[in-house]
């Protein structure tokens, strides 16, 4: 998942060359804008608008990765302001996706907002990619729409 | 955000978001818990009284991310005894961390950490930003009493 992203990283990075008003952005209110975008992904998965709710999540993590580019392109924050704001903004992104899931999906919000914490008292950066993990499980919820197997994934998605 | 905005936003995620739980009783317990995590405000309230508002260092651990870490675990506890009730706990609580870290300077790692994280996108002056909670809150308010109307909660 990790490489995934970085992968990901790379890719974007010649677009903040090719389009230099990027540097001029604040880089939190990129973060911020990802966050805005998270409860419209909340209502869609409340519809069960699978293929919405992907685009949706989709570009709120993109905009999680923009403002990270962004904040070193322009060297504007120490590493540890920088990781405050995405992993506050993280955290509640998730809270308000999760408003939408199962309980099961809500435990692990908490159990990532415990981490979150931790990691900011021992300085040890340890979270569970949680928002990833659910835009990989709706793209299999959405594949295997006609399989047996979507059950399971219902139930680990909207019902337990 | 201003207490009005907390309300409307919170019931306009249970209205259209869990329309099946949606009952007088659910909207008062959003409601409540969309607003509750400002109590720790009156404390400074002759301070805000002075200054027009309430600063960030205002805010106690529960108005932060330990405070939503708590009321979420309590949200689903009690969602174990009832689901819509629960929920709509839920649905209160986080819309108002959620407004709060969008408009407001806030430390969502106090008291781990003094860090103050603003993500620009409410302006910062003071008459900038009650023309801007000013609008928001109409904006939703609309929204809210359109959504009740249309699932024939509110008749006007």
């Amino acid at each position: 998942m990790a490489k995934a992203f970085s992968a990901f990283s790379m890719i974007l990075k010649p677009v903040l060359t090719r389009f230099p008003i990027l540097r001029q952005v604040d880089a939190n209110m990129i973060s911020g804008l990802g966050l805005a975008f998270t409860p419209i992904a909340y209502l869609l998965l409340s519809e069960r608008a699978i293929i919405a709710s992907i685009i949706t999540i989709f570009l709120v993590l993109l905009l999680d990765t923009l403002d990270g580019i962004v904040a070193r392109a322009k060297g504007q924050t120490s590493s540890k302001d920088g990781w405050m704001v995405d992993v506050s903004v993280d955290r509640i992104s998730e809270a308000i996706i999760s408003l939408a899931l199962s309980r099961v999906f809500i435990l692990l919000t908490i159990l990532n907002m415990g981490l979150a914490l931790l990691s900011c008292h021992y300085e040890k950066h340890a979270i569970i990619p949680l928002r990833q993990a659910t835009l990989l499980i709706l793209i299999a919820y959405y594949v295997l729409q006609s399989q047996p197997a979507v059950f399971i994934l219902d139930q680990i998605l909207f019902q337990w | 955000m201003n207490t009005l905005g907390h309300i409307f936003f919170a019931n306009l995620l249970l209205v259209l978001g869990a329309p099946s739980i949606v009952s007088p009783t659910t909207l008062m317990v959003t409601s409540i818990a969309a607003v509750i995590t400002d109590l720790d405000h009156i404390a400074h309230l002759r301070t805000a009284m002075k200054t027009r508002r309430f600063k960030s260092e205002t805010r106690t651990r529960w108005h932060e991310l330990p405070g939503l870490l708590l009321a979420m675990s309590i949200s689903i506890a009690i969602m174990l005894f009832s689901a819509s009730l629960g929920r709509s706990l839920l649905i209160g609580f986080v819309s108002h961390y959620f407004l709060d870290l969008l408009t407001r300077p806030t430390r969502p790692f106090y008291p781990l950490s003094e860090k103050v994280v603003f993500l620009g996108l409410a302006p910062r002056n003071l008459k900038k930003l009650t023309a801007y909670d000013t609008v928001l809150t109409v904006i939703l308010g609309v929204i809210l009493i359109a959504s009740l109307h249309g699932q024939g909660i509110l008749s006007i």
